[in-house]
């Protein structure tokens, strides 16, 4: 089987089947009885396939007679008076897991009380049903129950179900759809969990428990490997183990270029869990704490203190390190149901962001709200998403005073934070002088930004090829930005893809860029960029590329640089060897 | 409609094998197969009634079937019994 590669890394495991709830998959929760037969429906049938896999299997494996308990199983799921019991259930109002467990204690219990020894034992087929149907129903506490490594299988996953794979257990992640929440890749790959997605027949092919082996680099994926496919993958997974092992060193190493810039190297993140890896990888703080998940884990706005929580964690969990949270950037691509935004023809030219907050004060203040009361726990600041005008920016700070007065008021004297914003709006590159007067710092989302600048729509395939960072119409667009951030004094930072591309590091950092924010598993390796690069001779390079005119030449020009460099370190290091031998 | 009796005879009783086999091959004919039991009418299409029956070895089974096979289910469930199950 072979899908996209999302997420690099290779896994041998078994694997773990993981159904989901329809309610979990930003379908509305199942609340009528319809929905829920139908869920029901479902837990039984993917049960049955399970039970009929293994059965073939073991009549294969073991004969005949081995698998007849596994047959009787089957037949207890076709059993109409159990089945029956169950529904009844759920049309009084159970939810499926609750009539399950009523129906199979039930059950357990007539045969507990046979005069039969042997019957009295066969209350665990019941048992072993019903945990099989609970397992299929789904349910988060499978994911946090595992004990043992494995891959996991879904049809797909929220963010906060990938979330709750940070602990030592899942090794790798296969989807079958995948991309309905490009923000659990995200999470993935910031828990550098291996993932492939589009994996089309997946959960069909799959009854549970089978070894798999996946590699997140090249999509594919093998069920049941001969013993010869484990060793060549096992071989595989050492050798990139050694070539991250040679990046390790750079995570103690300062972030400083040959020539003595300090260079900030944060990460971006959307969850608490992934601030231990952040730590692990050398994080020197969050660039970018997007809070979107945090509202699409909720069923409703999630309250002030709820907020509060997660940020004071999170800002706690960071030590002292520094924390940009931006506030909701919802619209475009990232949809949370109940806050109502009526589906749009151009959502990323839509009401998104910024622009849906300010329309909106209640939901913005108590976001703000949560955000300075967490700044006694770290050194939080505040980022606005998607400004396009000054007007907006200075809408937004005015309800942060706003709210600083409302805190003050009520005793709680909040801290003063820094206050910056995005650059990603073409109009803002433009005007950067303008809004430099008002902010703290800029953080530059080149993904936005470099889609606005080529109308582009990013996830449009036909067109995605035109979103290319090394274009020099984007070169120009940062530089500006950063020559007014660095004439006014002010921090600027880079926060999307174009932060970790090693080509263009030296470029930015000659930008005068303070920071990359970045994600977890590039840490190391912008690190070990930052430390190779030259900052002057980058100015020069930087003076070269912006006078070309296309993607391709600065590529390749910045590609022959790299080579070049290359072939002198090694001569480097030959001469150095032949200056030892002769000692 | 027919009553008939069948008698248990493979030593173990109906465990979960023989359930299932009897199972299957009721389900195999359109008739309504029950047994009674404290004057309720389980049907034995269902795995867990003929478990819950609770039918050791040597004990009779009596059976109402009803429908338009019932002949055919009747010999083939007389045949299953006496076959012991394909057991000892």
């Amino acid at each position: 089987m072979i899908g996209a590669g999302v997420v690099d890394g290779i896994a041998i495991q078994k694997v773990f089947v993981f159904v989901t709830q329809p309610g979990e998959m930003g379908l509305p929760a199942p609340s009528d009885a319809r929905a829920e037969h139908a869920r029901f429906a479902e837990a039984v049938r993917l049960s049955q396939v399970q039970l009929e896999q293994i059965v073939l299997k073991i009549k294969r494996d073991a004969g005949e007679e081995a698998a007849g308990i596994l047959e009787y199983q089957i037949l207890i799921l076709e059993d109409d008076d159990f089945l029956g019991k169950i529904r009844g259930g759920i049309e009084a109002g159970q939810g499926s897991e609750a009539a399950v467990r009523v129906t199979c204690t039930e059950y357990a219990e007539f045969f507990r009380h046979m005069d039969n020894d042997y019957l009295k034992q066969r209350c665990i087929d019941i048992l072993d049903i019903q945990k099989r149907l609970l397992d299929a129903l789904g349910g988060r506490a499978d994911l946090t129950a595992l004990d043992r490594e494995v891959i996991v299988a879904a049809s797909d996953l929220t963010p906060s179900q990938v979330a709750e794979m940070e602990n030592a257990w899942v090794k790798g992640i296969l989807l079958e759809n995948g991309g309905a929440s490009s923000h659990s890749i995200i999470l993935a790959r910031s828990l550098s969990i291996p993932c492939v997605i589009g994996l089309s027949g997946l959960m069909a092919g799959l009854c549970g428990n089978e070894t798999v082996i996946m590699d997140g680099a090249t999509g594919e994926v093998i069920v049941e490997p001969s013993d010869e496919q484990v060793r060549r993958y096992q071989a595989k997974r050492a050798a990139r183990e050694r070539d991250r092992a040679l990046l390790r060193d750079y995570i103690e190493r300062e972030p400083v270029t040959l020539d003595g810039r300090r260079v900030g190297v944060y990460a971006n993140i959307s969850s608490q869990a992934e601030t231990g890896p952040l730590l692990a990888h050398g994080g020197e703080g969050v660039g970018l704490l997007r809070t979107e998940l945090l509202y699409m884990t909720f069923e409703k706005t999630p309250s002030r203190e709820a907020q509060y929580g997660v940020y004071a964690g999170i800002a706690k969990a960071l030590g002292g390190r520094p924390l940009v949270v931006r506030t909701l950037d919802v619209g475009g691509d990232k949809h949370i149901e109940y806050l109502g935004i009526e589906p749009e023809e151009n959502p990323f030219l839509g009401y998104r962001a910024i622009r849906y907050c300010l329309d909106h004060p209640a939901l913005f203040e108590e976001q703000i709200a949560a955000i300075l009361m967490a700044a006694d726990a770290g050194d939080v600041r505040v980022m606005f998403p998607m400004i396009a005008t000054v007007d907006e920016l200075l809408r937004a700070r005015r309800i942060v005073e706003h709210v600083e007065r409302e805190l003050a008021a009520q005793g709680a004297v909040p801290r003063k934070i820094p206050i910056g914003m995005m650059v990603e709006v073409p109009s803002v590159a433009l005007m950067a002088e303008a809004f430099a007067r008002h902010v703290d710092f800029f953080s530059i989302g080149t993904n936005d930004l470099t889609q606005y600048l080529f109308a582009a729509d990013r996830s449009n395939k036909k067109v995605a090829h035109l979103n290319n960072s090394f274009h020099p119409a984007l070169l120009r667009c940062v530089e500006h930005v950063c020559a007014a951030a660095c004439a006014r004094g002010i921090e600027v930072e880079i926060c999307g893809q174009a932060g970790e591309t090693p080509e263009l590091i030296p470029l930015w950092i000659a930008m005068g860029v303070s920071g990359l924010s970045v994600s977890i598993p590039t840490l190391p390796l912008v690190r070990k960029v930052i430390c190779e690069t030259d900052a002057a001779r980058a100015k020069r390079d930087l003076e070269t590329v912006l006078t070309m005119e296309s993607a391709e030449d600065v590529a390749r020009y910045l590609h022959e640089k790299t080579k070049e460099d290359q072939k002198k370190m090694r001569i480097g290091n030959h001469v150095e060897c032949a200056v030892g031998s002769q000692k | 409609m027919l009553n008939v009796q069948l008698e248990v005879r493979n030593e173990l009783g109906i465990h979960a094998r023989v359930a299932s086999k009897i199972t299957r091959c009721c389900q195999g004919f359109t008739s309504r197969i029950e047994a009674d039991r404290d004057g309720k009418k389980l049907s034995l299409k269902n795995v867990l009634n003929v478990m819950l029956l609770n039918v050791k070895c040597g004990e009779l089974l009596s059976l109402t079937i009803e429908g338009g096979d019932e002949a055919d289910a009747c010999a083939s469930l007389r045949q299953l019994f006496a076959e012991k199950f394909g057991e000892k």
